[in-house]
């Protein structure tokens, strides 16, 4: 179910570092997922899984631990 | 960008970004700490312990998770199952083992959301003292994909009895090892993680205890040895606690780990390098047993790490000025902001928070 959040107002995350976080940069909606708003995270999150996919990692496979136990079957973990 | 369908990018979704964010963040990093694909949970079945540790920081104020938080973490599970890849579930405490039904029910009902989404990986793991952890109980636990455990012993028996006691005062050792035994000799794919805690009065202990353990539990792939200094958690007790001086510190660390080794134990984690914290996931929430959401299981108490409340129809009610600031790992690539966002933690307005504290857990 989409969020009812009220879109927050756009921000130049990268222009202030004294304001690199504000409350409107981040948030979990009602069914537990993570909305991002900071134009900044969103476009290095979205670089990093355009990246990923570009290795060929399907990103469905995570790590059963985040300790790697996964790397050889996705050559691309980075964990 | 399919993976982040659940995230709003800004603008036309054609956002282009240069090489990670600003620090050494990698991208398996920072993609498993904001997909919706993820769901952290980490319950408190009960807050109460039988043990009163003489370094524990936590105090029990809360037992028994109550009945409408239980069918609230279900209805949470059964809303997310579909779209989730990975379910993962740690149970803490208190002591978990103490609220059995809890951790059964639960458990149940992630494996039956489970079972109808084949996409759908669940795996949960326990830190748990393991006194209440007999052959029978592992095996319940196994069954219920709990496959994963963290123990804690505090060097040989007349050591450790006198810093991880029950709460009338007797010892634990005893039980504790003989249930690592019992465990040992069962069959199946599970980990142990012994965590050893060094300190100024059990050094010279040390290094025939870390031998024991290597001899008795070193030649099973099963077990992991995490040698760590005993550390500060905040806890009444933490200015009369024997800590290792800063002046032989790693030097006695590097010695027992590396004896530990040389004896054929596994060792869990060495060294840690670009660690995140659970608490700096977004997709990551500790659940209290009143329904408290929390982001740091050390820190209990403190006013940033209560971040919202969970309902009884599974719904969370978080705040997002009290979420972000431990996310900010994420923004700056820091990597002590990364490993322990609770260190320096400050909140626009707010008073800044001088806890410190170690990265790992109990």
């Amino acid at each position: 179910m989409p969020s009812k959040r009220k879109k927050p107002k756009k921000k130049d995350a990268l222009s202030n570092d004294d304001q690199l976080w504000c409350t409107e940069d981040v948030n979990i909606d009602d069914e537990g997922n993570l909305r991002i708003y900071n134009t900044y995270l969103c476009a290095a999150v979205a670089a990093a899984v355009a990246r990923a996919r570009a290795a060929g990692n399907n990103l469905k496979i995570v790590c059963e631990t985040g300790g790697g136990t996964d790397r050889e079957q996705n050559p691309q973990c980075t964990c | 960008v399919h993976l982040l369908s659940k995230n709003r990018l800004p603008g036309s979704g054609t956002v282009e970004a240069p090489t990670p964010v600003r620090g050494q963040i990698s991208d398996g990093h920072l993609i498993r700490c904001t997909t919706n694909h993820i769901l952290h949970l980490i319950l408190l079945p009960t807050e109460a312990c039988n043990f009163r540790c003489i370094y524990c920081y936590e105090d029990f104020r809360f037992s028994r998770m109550e009945p409408w938080v239980v069918r609230g973490i279900k209805a949470l599970v059964s809303r997310r199952a579909e779209g989730l890849y990975d379910l993962w579930i740690s149970w803490f405490g208190g002591e978990p083992l103490l609220a059995k039904g809890v951790i059964d029910d639960v458990m149940t009902h992630a494996m039956d959301q489970a079972s109808k989404n084949s996409d759908l990986m669940l795996r949960s793991d326990m830190t748990t003292n393991a006194y209440l952890l007999s052959k029978e109980t592992f095996l319940r636990l196994y069954a219920l994909k709990v496959r994963r455990f963290q123990i804690t012993l505090d060097g040989p028996e007349h050591l450790h009895d006198q810093k991880r006691v029950l709460a009338g005062g007797r010892g634990t050792f005893q039980r504790i090892w003989e249930n690592l035994l019992g465990i040992r000799d069962t069959r199946g794919d599970f980990s142990i993680m012994l965590r050893i805690h060094v300190a100024e009065d059990n050094l010279e202990a040390m290094p025939e205890f870390v031998e024991r353990c290597a001899e008795t539990f070193g030649g099973d792939p099963r077990f992991e040895f995490l040698i760590r200094a005993l550390s500060r958690y905040g806890g009444p007790n933490d200015p009369n606690l024997p800590i290792l001086g800063p002046e032989h510190r790693d030097a006695v660390l590097t010695r027992l780990r590396q004896l530990a080794k040389d004896r054929g134990a596994r060792l869990a984690g060495y060294p840690k390098t670009n660690y995140v914290c659970y608490a700096a996931h977004g997709n990551s929430l500790v659940v209290r047993s009143n329904g408290r959401l929390n982001k740091c299981t050390v820190a209990l108490e403190n006013p940033e790490n209560q971040v919202g409340t969970i309902r009884e129809d599974g719904r969370v009610l978080v705040d997002s000025a009290k979420l972000a600031p431990w996310m900010r790992g994420l923004m700056s690539g820091d990597a002590t902001e990364l490993a322990c966002p609770m260190k320096n933690h400050v909140r626009s307005g707010a008073a800044p928070v001088t806890l410190e504290i170690p990265v790992a857990k109990r």
